[in-house]
């Protein structure tokens, strides 16, 4: 079957913030472990996995846009609906468990660059498991 | 016993209207051709006015396209 382009908006999302994001975070503990890193080096590393993500996004988009047959309906349908609906609502859950963490838990015994760290890593993680949905939704089917 | 599940005879229906192709239906519905394909295949049950609309397209009763296998 023909993916559509939802899915695979999802599939180059998600393999933007595995790789990308994943890379940040990779980097960020590299050099902690070394020594004190920076408010501008963090920043800097954040804008280059943000600007990574965003370029793969658009190529995607323009690659989308080149395959699409004539007079093809583009526009996000029910069925799209329905399942960014489903994969909201379960990401949305992802976040709020990581926020009350970050938020109510953290400030106890964290330092500051590792809530601020963790805040950005449970908003990963939640875009992480709603690109998961989506992409299962499509491959496996979608059922009210 | 096996549960009760909707079926569908878009295929069908699609070769027998001359041939339609998916890209058609889904214009004719307003859906894409992936949603057209995912409801063929089962793996998706289109909505309630979705489904008149797909029975509309084909001059059939809604329960001949979508039949409600026992």
């Amino acid at each position: 079957m023909v993916m559509s382009e939802r899915e695979q908006f999802s599939w180059v999302w998600l393999g933007s913030l595995a790789l990308f994001y994943g890379g940040y975070f990779v980097v960020i503990s590299i050099l902690e472990a070394v020594g004190e890193v920076g408010l501008f080096t963090r920043l800097g590393l954040l804008t280059a996995a943000a600007a990574a993500s965003g370029l793969a996004i658009g190529l995607n988009a323009l690659l989308a846009r080149s395959r699409r047959e004539p007079d093809e309906v583009t526009a996000r349908d029910e069925r799209d609906r329905a399942i960014g609906s489903h994969a909201r609502s379960v990401a949305y859950g992802v976040l709020l468990v990581g926020m009350i963490v970050v938020g109510c838990v953290m400030p106890f015994g964290a330092t500051e660059w590792e809530i601020v760290q963790s805040t950005i890593f449970v908003i990963v993680i939640a875009e992480i498991v709603s690109c998961a949905v989506v992409i299962a939704s499509y491959r496996r089917g979608w059922r009210v | 016993m096996s549960e009760p599940r909707l079926t569908n005879t878009v295929k069908t229906l699609r070769f027998l209207a001359g041939e339609m192709t998916q890209s058609e239906l889904g214009k004719r519905v307003g859906v894409t051709r992936q949603t057209i394909a995912a409801i063929e295949t089962g793996k998706y049950s289109p909505t309630l006015e979705t489904a008149y609309k797909i029975a509309d397209v084909f001059g059939k009763p809604i329960d001949e396209v979508f039949p409600w296998e026992l």
